[in-house]
């Protein structure tokens, strides 16, 4: 009678745990499921995703580098390959890393926007709150951006709401179809977020690789550069600059380290919000011709810490990653450039010409530099464009994108060609090939509509 | 849960002491066909309402209270009998049980839950013996399943690759496959004794295995439930039996394999034709830019022979010479020679094993130790297994067991095998020119990495030495693994009144394994990575060294535990008066985790265990001969995982009147793998089955045919996948920030849920002309449904793909087991048939497939190791071609086929043919297969041989690229380049293309993907011989054993016919096409067998 009793005790013991504590424990070790707003602040500190592998096929398909005819057949890609010579079929094909990498980035915000939903802060939470929600806003907006510059045309806002724009994924739900949206309403979405997530940010982040303020002020500046808003990006540059305008001295470089300029360790103080592009193998270290080289007169420090010469060729090692990837993000260089152009195109020729002069006198050997003046708006213009080309040779698309804004202006815009074994490739300004082709699954899996080339 | 708990308090009320009393009935209970003690029959009094059982030696004591009653007597497998009893009744009883049926075999089939009668079974079982097992001599159990069992194979293109494909790492399957995802293990579920086995099957020592039974059908194997789908195999583990004296038993045996054959592949293509396609490139320019790279990229014997002669350094008979020197040499003599030799495996056991009427033992030692084919190459097992049972009172009975494998493998070969060993740059594997010694006997080096002008000069300034010696390495290397694996089990069974049995199993299992990887400072790994980020300072001489000379080390250990706790009730009564009851109702809690963890140390000196720790790891150093880059760390990574299951079973099977048969089987899984809503559910596995001996019926007269059995069951099985049905991320250190940073791994799928599989099982058993022909025949249908599938998504969703519940597949077919006594004298011959048809195809699936990659390179079909791939309509491993319209007699172009016309627009071919226009030959997979053993015996010899078949399937063979540069490039190195077309007239007898430089990729795709490359894969194999010799204590007066065998096994023997005309063995197909592979080598054995 004992032992049944005993039996039953056990049966009894073994089976009275609850089902569904015994059932929740989770499967991998490394799992977790994202719930807290650390949770969440973590997935935005994965800097493989947010922060690296941004967009390069604009680099690819811009003219500050060249290739020679064997180092182009020894790209790794055939989109590179295409790229290069603006073929109207780019991918063959074959996947586009810049578009996942780019969506994937989105899709990671986007999970964290929806998981804030099912968050009511605590007060103390509020400000951790504020800037998960603002950082996610910044991220999705840098991407979508980049996005539009590639795979939208460029704004025009007699046709931005007919044109087609870029997929906006504002949802987790991966069975949400993915449709176009129109430049109008991509550029809309953008800058709505951005503006948002400027009041959400703190001016100083904990790390470089998470953004700020001064981050989407900048971004904005860019934003509106490129759609030719001068008073817009005037504006919005004035307020980066009004926070964060120390400049690097080039003076203070070391000529012998083999990467010359500082990225995150140790810290260039430029930097505002730190991104890398996708390394393509024909992105590194890129190549520029001699008259490029001689661009820069001899004490322009900028030629020796950007370039390393072996033999007749000059490779770019200068990214403001401090390391082999180009530089994608933020930093006070370019927008003290924008800064000066959008003053130049307002006519304010003073105060354009004194800002680029006070980052070209970082940039020059110590007592060499000779302020530029400029007597008319287009000379200042002109002056600032050579400049920017000289400054900016290598960061991110941002070339690409000059390309598409200046071929609108018929004095400013120019053909690209290219030189492969004796066959010359040419890109007008204002082609079809300025908007690369969707890649070939996405059209596929979610039948979007096909950029003409 | 809370049933099972009812169930046990309603049988409290029975329990009622009775005050009177009375006499004591003894007796004893024997088996009227074998004149044998029957244990654990069940004997109750009819109205006292008491009930004990029959100890080991069939004996009973019951005591009697009332003057009159009736014993009733019943076991399973027994008429049951009923005799009145009184105070008068003699003291010591005697009651002969009848066997229940005409005994069909003795074959008791074993599920992990319960043994069975086989007879008293619905559903499909094999059951492998003994005897059987043991006629093959193998390391490894499962091998031994081999050619044995009906339904089950072991698949093509498994059997060529040592590592086998991540989800079927037994590379065997029964009837089929259901799960299409790559990441669902499509393994049948090993169970050992009670409880499903974790650890390797190499663990499990053969000589301790009495029998095996495979569970095929839903019926068989629902009780296992939701990780039943792919067939259940239960590996009965050796006891002791109550009442047998003292027995040991001792066996020993070694096994002699061949040399691999290194020149069996039509493929390889050898230093004359290679040199040629060298020559070819050299004079396009291929490799001009090697010579003058910075990167020193490795350049060939050859190839500097012909710059040296270019630059004008070399005359161009001195260059013909030594191009004509090379051409003599084969790089496979040199691996023949010195990185291969015969295998040897030897296998020792002893095992002693008895019992009493209270306790029974059993205990075995093995140790096996195997020198590999691989010249460093060997193994080690030591194995300890006990097994007790105690009955300490009347109905408690007590089991417990320890078994302890302890496996070291040392794989010093591994990186310089014929295959494995390269040379890098625009080489893949070796040039077949290399030779690996000289005529003094030092080992030679080969060129790899880097150019041997590059390797020397740097050893001139001051580098180590940067040579890679491939025979060097395999003495240096100290590679080895070690898993150590240790089994506990218990239960404990109490015999509670009214035929109930109430047991609680324990089973707990640990296995760790590691594997250390040692290379010394002489190691070409140490002296490569120090030597790459060694910076020579021109000016003063001294070095910096960012890897620190010295050895490294990497380890990696792999911990496993698992335990399992199971509660059962089993009932087994006469019910009514012809009828029997067998059920069993239980639960289960089962949980194994994982741990895998590793790391890497640079500088390390083995003989302190000292390394080198303040390692840079962050900056960006030159490296040697060209670039930048950061030390990469050595591995370092901790990972794991927890599966829990909760499940509740019950099963039952009544059988009456002798010829009808019911049965019934339900069980309920919950894992924290599902999705929440499933788990929520109450969607139980079940199966229900039905039998009919209809020769037991009155009006059955067919009296050449004594017994006739009809079968026939329907239910349900599952898979399992291990993947999460949440939004999972996984933490870790961001590596720039030092931050917490998560990498979110899928989208979530609440819904998911195991992968269910419907099975319909008719089976007909029968034995016919005097038990001259036994046999069971077996049609069944596997439908596949709720199948996990890896649904693509588009990109913008920032997720590739999504997994979810929703391919369907259908699996038909036939398996026949023919078992004939064809000589029943003296000499005694039996044959043995297996015939299995099975025919598989995809009802749904939601991805689309390009024709590339329906036609791709893969000799096997093309998914085996990317994922199946599923069209609706076709076979899972369907085998796609581009139709081939030959040769053009111009130019050598292959043709093929756009829209109906020929064409050599091979880049529109390729993008647009239709999946439903290429050439669908059929499944890669055998549609029937089996074998045919005949054994004959003479006195106390016997031999037999077994012969394999396999039919209906094809594949797709290997052949040289059309792209001059990837001749000489590893993967595609290939004989057919001599076969090339040339010149017109060529395509008359050959229907290779002209090899042409650069090359168009899309030409070399169709060729790869076209018909010309399909054939048949049939073929018929002798699998083995053996020859035994049994000697009986019976016929020798003072021979000291009870029982001494020996014999001799012949394992691998070859291919009697294939269908091909190529001359390939389709169950060791070249799956890159580079000739670098081969067939088991035959082995022999011999062994011995005593018992005392």
């Amino acid at each position: 009678m004992k032992k049944i009793l005993l039996f039953i005790f056990i049966v009894a013991t073994a089976t009275s745990c609850n089902k569904h504590d015994w059932l929740d424990v989770k499967s991998n070790k490394s799992d977790l499921v994202p719930k807290s707003l650390s949770d969440l602040q973590a997935i935005l500190d994965n800097t493989e995703v947010m922060n690296f592998n941004y967009p390069e096929l604009g680099f690819l398909g811009s003219d500050n580098y060249y290739l020679t005819y064997s180092s182009w057949q020894g790209a790794f890609t055939s989109a590179e390959r295409n790229a290069y010579i603006w073929a109207p079929d780019i991918f063959e094909g074959a996947t586009c890393v810049d578009w996942d990498a780019a969506y994937k980035t989105v899709a990671y915000t986007n999970i964290v926007l929806e998981g804030l939903n099912n968050i009511t802060p605590s007060a103390v939470q509020q400000d951790q709150y504020n800037n998960v929600k603002g950082s996610a806003l910044f991220y999705r907006a840098y991407v979508f951006y980049d996005l539009a510059e590639l795979f939208a045309k460029p704004w025009d806002s007699a046709t931005a709401s007919s044109d087609s724009g870029i997929p906006l994924r504002l949802a987790a739900d991966v069975n949400v179809a993915s449709k176009r949206s129109s430049v109008q309403e991509t550029y809309n979405k953008i800058i709505e977020d951005l503006k948002e997530a400027e009041t959400l940010l703190p001016e100083t982040p904990l790390y470089l690789t998470r953004p700020s303020k001064a981050a989407v002020e900048g971004l904005l500046a860019r934003v509106y550069f490129n759609r030719r808003q001068y008073d817009q990006s005037l504006s919005w540059s004035e307020k980066y600059l009004g926070k964060r305008n120390s400049l690097l001295d080039f003076n203070s470089l070391d000529s012998n380290a083999y990467f010359k300029l500082p990225g995150l360790q140790p810290v260039n103080p430029e930097i505002t919000f730190y991104s890398t592009a996708l390394i393509y193998s024909i992105s590194v270290f890129p190549k520029v011709d001699t008259m490029r080289y001689q661009s820069y007169q001899a004490a322009d420090l900028r030629r020796a810490m950007f370039f390393v010469s072996s033999g007749q060729d000059h490779l770019f090692t200068g990214a403001y990653s401090g390391s082999v990837p180009l530089f994608a993000g933020i930093a006070t260089n370019e927008i003290m450039l924008i800064n000066a152009e959008s003053n130049a195109r307002l006519g304010n020729l003073p105060q354009s010409m004194d800002v680029l002069n006070k980052l070209l006198s970082k940039r020059y050997i110590t007592g060499s530099f000779t302020p530029l003046n400029a007597g008319t708006t287009g000379e200042a213009i002109d002056i600032i464009i050579s400049e920017r080309r000289k400054e900016l040779p290598f960061t991110g698309n941002l070339r690409w994108q000059e390309l598409r804004r200046l071929n609108t202006e018929p004095a400013r815009s120019v053909t690209l060609t290219r030189l492969l074994n004796g066959t010359v490739y040419k890109l007008p300004p204002a082609d079809n090939r300025y908007v690369y082709p969707i890649p070939p699954d996405e059209v596929k899996l979610s039948g979007l509509q096909q950029n003409p080339r | 849960m809370k049933y099972l708990i009812g169930l046990v308090a309603m049988l409290l009320p029975i329990f009622s002491a009775r005050a009177q009393n009375g006499i004591l009935i003894t007796g004893k209970v024997i088996s009227e066909s074998g004149n044998a003690p029957v244990a654990d029959a069940t004997i109750s009094l009819r109205h006292q309402k008491q009930t004990t059982y029959t100890n080991a030696s069939g004996a009973f004591s019951i005591p009697l209270y009332d003057s009159n009653d009736e014993i009733t007597v019943s076991h399973v497998g027994f008429l049951s009998q009923t005799i009145p009893v009184s105070k008068n009744t003699s003291s010591s009883l005697i009651i002969t049980l009848q066997d229940t049926t005409v005994k069909l075999d003795e074959v008791v089939v074993n599920t992990g839950y319960q043994s069975l009668p086989k007879e008293r079974a619905t559903g499909s079982f094999v059951q492998i013996d003994n005897k059987l097992l043991n006629r093959r001599i193998s390391t490894n159990i499962l091998d031994r399943l081999e050619g044995v069992t009906s339904g089950l194979i072991f698949n093509a293109g498994n059997l060529a690759n040592a590592s086998r494909m991540s989800n079927e790492k037994l590379g065997m399957s029964i009837r089929g496959r259901s799960s299409l995802d790559a990441n669902i293990s499509a393994d049948p579920l090993i169970v050992l004794d009670n409880f499903p086995y974790e650890g390797d099957i190499n663990n499990i020592n053969p000589n301790d295995i009495e029998s095996i039974t495979v569970l095929k059908d839903a019926a068989a194997a629902s009780i296992w439930g939701s990780r039943a789908g792919n067939g259940v195999i239960v590996i009965t583990t050796k006891k002791g039996q109550a009442g047998q004296p003292l027995s040991v038993e001792v066996t020993s045996n070694i096994t002699i394999g061949e040399k691999p054959d290194l020149f069996y592949s039509p493929y390889f293509l050898s230093a004359p034709g290679f040199i040629n396609a060298e020559k070819y490139l050299f004079d396009k320019g291929y490799f001009d830019r090697d010579l003058k790279s910075y990167a020193m990229p490795p350049i060939s014997p050859a190839v500097q022979i012909f710059s040296l002669q270019r630059a004008g350094l070399l005359s161009d008979a001195e260059a013909a010479t030594q191009i004509n020197a090379l051409k003599t040499l084969d790089v496979r003599n040199d691996f023949s020679k010195y990185v291969y030799r015969k295998s040897t495996k030897l296998q020792e056991s002893a095992s002693l094993s008895g019992g009493t009427e209270k306790a029974t033992y059993f205990f075995s030692f093995g140790y096996d130790k195997g020198l590999e084919n691989l010249v460093a190459d060997n193994n080690s097992r030591i194995t300890l297994n006990s097994y007790n049972t105690f009955k300490p009172v009347k109905s408690l009975e007590i089991v417990t067991g320890i078994m302890y494998t302890q496996v070291k493998n040392v794989f010093n070969t591994a990186a310089d095998a014929f295959g494995t060993l390269t040379t890098g740059g625009k080489y893949g594997t070796v040039y077949p020119y290399a030779s690996f010694k000289d005529a003094a006997g030092n080992a030679l080096p080969i060129v790899r990495d880097y150019s041997s002008t590059y390797v020397d000069s740097m050893q001139h300034i001051g580098y180590l030495d940067w040579h890679y010696r491939p025979l060097d390495e395999i003495k240096n290397a100290d590679n080895t693994s070690n898993i150590g694996d240790i089994i506990l089990r218990s239960n404990i069974s109490y015999r509670l009144p009214a035929h109930v049995k109430a047991s609680v199993s324990f089973q707990y299992e640990k296995q760790d394994a590691g594997t250390r990887n040692y290379y010394s400072p002489e190691s070409y790994m140490a002296r490569n990575l120090v030597n790459r980020y060694a910076v020579l300072d021109p000016v003063t001489g001294t070095f910096t060294y960012h890897i620190p000379p010295g050895g490294i080390l990497t380890k990696r250990s792999n911990s496993m535990v698992s335990w399992n706790v199971r509660g059962q009730l089993d009932y087994a009564n006469q019910l009514g008066k012809s009828g029997q009851l067998n059920a069993i109702a239980g639960y289960e809690i089962r949980q194994v985790k994982t741990i895998y963890d590793g790391y890497g140390l640079f500088g390390y000196n083995d003989e302190l265990g000292t390394s080198v720790s303040n390692i840079d790891f962050n900056s960006y150093f030159p490296i040697n001969p060209a670039g930048f880059g950061t030390v990469q760390p050595l591995t370092t990574d901790v990972s794991g995982s927890t599966q829990r299951f909760l499940s509740l079973f019950a099963n039952a099977a009544y059988s009456f009147n002798n010829r009808y048969l019911i049965s019934a089987s339900a069980r309920q899984d919950g894992a924290n793998i599902f999705g929440v809503r499933t788990n929520d559910q109450i969607t139980p596995f079940w199966s229900a089955g039905i039998g009919w001996t209809i020769s037991n019926e009155k009006f059955y007269h067919i009296p050449w045919l004594s017994l006739l059995k009809a079968r026939a069951t329907y239910g349900y099985n599952g898979n399992v996948y291990n993947g999460s049905a949440y939004l999972t991320a996984s933490l870790g250190t961001d590596y720039t920030t030092g931050a917490m940073s998560a990498s979110i791994n899928n989208p979530p799928n609440q819904d998911l849920r195991w992968e269910k599989i419907r099975n319909i099982n008719y089976g007909l058993d029968f034995s016919a002309f005097k038990s001259i022909l036994n046999g069971t025949f077996e049609i069944y249908s596997k439908r596949g449904t709720d199948l996990i599938e890896n649904a693509p998504l588009p990109p913008s969703t920032g997720f590739t793909s999504y997994k979810g519940n929703a391919a369907e597949t259908v699996t038909k077919g036939i398996d026949l087991s023919l078992t004939s006594t064809n000589i029943n004298k003296k000499l005694r011959w039996s044959t043995t048939l297996l015939i299995s048809f099975i025919k598989d195809k995809v009802i749904t699936f939601d991805n689309n497939y390009l024709p590339a990659s329906l036609t791709g390179y893969n000799s096997v079909g093309t998914i085996e190791y990317t994922g199946l791939i599923g069209i609706p309509g076709k076979p899972l491993y369907g085998v796609y071609s581009y139709k081939w319209g030959g040769l053009d007699p111009q130019t050598g172009d292959p043709i093929g086929y756009l829209i109906g016309k020929p064409s050599t627009d091979y880049q529109a071919i390729i993008s647009g043919t239709p999946v439903d226009s290429l050439v669908f030959s059929g499944s890669s997979r055998p549609t029937v297969f089996g074998s045919i053993r005949n054994t004959f015996s003479f006195k106390g010899f016997s031999i037999s041989a077994n012969i394999l078949y396999k039919g209906g399937y094809y594949f797709r063979k290997s052949s040289t690229s059309l792209i001059y540069s990837q001749v000489i490039n590893g993967s595609t190195v290939n004989a057919d380049f001599a076969d090339r077309w040339q010149q017109p007239g060529d395509e008359k007898h050959t229907s290779v293309p002209s090899v042409t430089y650069p090359g168009d990729v899309n030409r070399n795709n169709f060729y790869h993907g076209s018909e010309v490359l399909i054939e048949k894969a049939d073929h018929i194999r002798l699998q083995d011989i053996r020859l035994s010799y049994d000697l009986e204590q019976m016929r020798f007066k003072k021979f000291p054993f009870s029982h001494l065998g020996l014999y001799v096994y012949a394992n691998n023997l070859g291919i009697l016919w294939r269908a091909n005309k190529s001359g390939i063995d389709p169950d060791y197909l070249d799956n890159g096409g580079t000739g670098r592979i081969y067939p088991a080598p035959k082995t022999i054995a011999f062994g011995i067998k005593a018992n005392f």
